[in-house]
């Protein structure tokens, strides 16, 4: 049951990311261009709505929030490696598995680099900064 | 009634609508599953499940992120379910500033949602993908979450390690607009 109320919020994840043109490697390119405040708009609006409703929850402690650990070598270099990622193929993590549904097939392509990177992650891992 | 539907479904949402939808999905998903709403361990996940032999790093947590599979999987699905309601109708307003900017740079396709200079199967663009993937796959697990971990979730938490991460990702997609993809000649 649990599995399936995941599966439903990803379809909604989806729609509101495809609606809001999220998915779009224009709009990306766009962002990255600052040449129109929709992206920022998203970005901000969204984060801005979840910082009251986590505030909110933290106050009444109906669920406890947890920040990621503080790793500055691995949030900054690996920040900025997804961020020339996410600027060449105009897909984050979510979009990318949007598009496969959208019928992009090329972002297949991306979707085996990320598992591939992801791989190469785990192996040296041990030898990078974090 | 028919004609707010077909707003919805066949218009693209502005900012001020989805932007704050996405907010409020991270809320429901922390209130309804008690998850905070990431992507990108679904990476570790698939490539755990895949891989014949185990590895610390990916076999690590995997209970608490195997939620992701369904949810990835659902997103997937949500594509696919729009892709069939909407048919031809997807496609993408920029701003003439930036497609004048992008023009530039060689591209003369707007009509879809990706350019078909760079998501076609020719051997370069093939390889670019691949490496754009990997730039991804990599940075999203090193920086230990990517746009919606780190950039939602984290900076609504305002966490220092998703405020450091989410700087970075602007930094990493600026280099690649201005510095990378001109160069690619697509």
């Amino acid at each position: 049951m649990k599995r399936i109320r995941y599966f439903i919020f990803g379809i909604i994840f989806s729609v509101i990311l495809i609606k809001v043109e999220a998915v779009s490697w224009y709009r990306i390119q766009e962002m990255f261009y600052f040449e129109s405040f929709h992206m920022y708009g998203v970005l901000l609006s969204g984060i801005g709505v979840a910082f009251v409703g986590f505030w909110l929850i933290r106050k009444s402690g109906i669920r406890t929030l947890t920040k990621k650990p503080l790793q500055p070598y691995a949030n900054a270099f690996g920040g900025i490696l997804f961020g020339i990622g996410w600027g060449i193929t105009g897909a984050c993590s979510g979009p990318v598995y949007a598009l496969i549904g959208l019928q992009v097939w090329p972002a297949v392509l991306v979707l085996i680099g990320a598992l591939t990177g992801t791989f190469m992650y785990a192996l040296i891992r041990n030898k990078l900064p974090h | 009634m028919k004609e707010i539907l077909d707003v919805i479904l066949y218009d693209p949402w502005p900012w001020w609508v989805g932007g704050p939808l996405i907010g409020l999905f991270a809320i429901t998903l922390v209130l309804i599953e008690d998850k905070q709403l990431g992507i990108s361990s679904s990476y570790q996940f698939l490539c755990a499940k895949l891989l014949p032999w185990k590895n610390e790093y990916l076999n690590q947590n995997l209970k608490s992120i195997s939620w992701q599979f369904f949810f990835v999987a659902g997103m997937i699905s949500g594509g696919f379910f729009l892709s069939i309601l909407l048919v031809d109708s997807i496609s993408v307003n920029i701003s003439p500033a930036a497609e004048s900017k992008l023009r530039e740079t060689g591209l003369t396709d707007f009509s879809g949602i990706v350019p078909p200079e760079l998501y076609g199967f020719s051997l370069k663009n093939v390889l670019i993908l691949l490496l754009g993937g990997v730039a991804i796959g990599f940075g999203s697990r090193y920086a230990n979450g990517c746009t919606a971990g780190h950039a939602i979730t984290g900076c609504a938490l305002l966490a220092p390690s998703s405020l450091i991460a989410t700087s970075c990702f602007f930094v990493g997609g600026i280099a690649a607009t201005y510095l990378i993809l001109p160069y690619l000649s697509l």
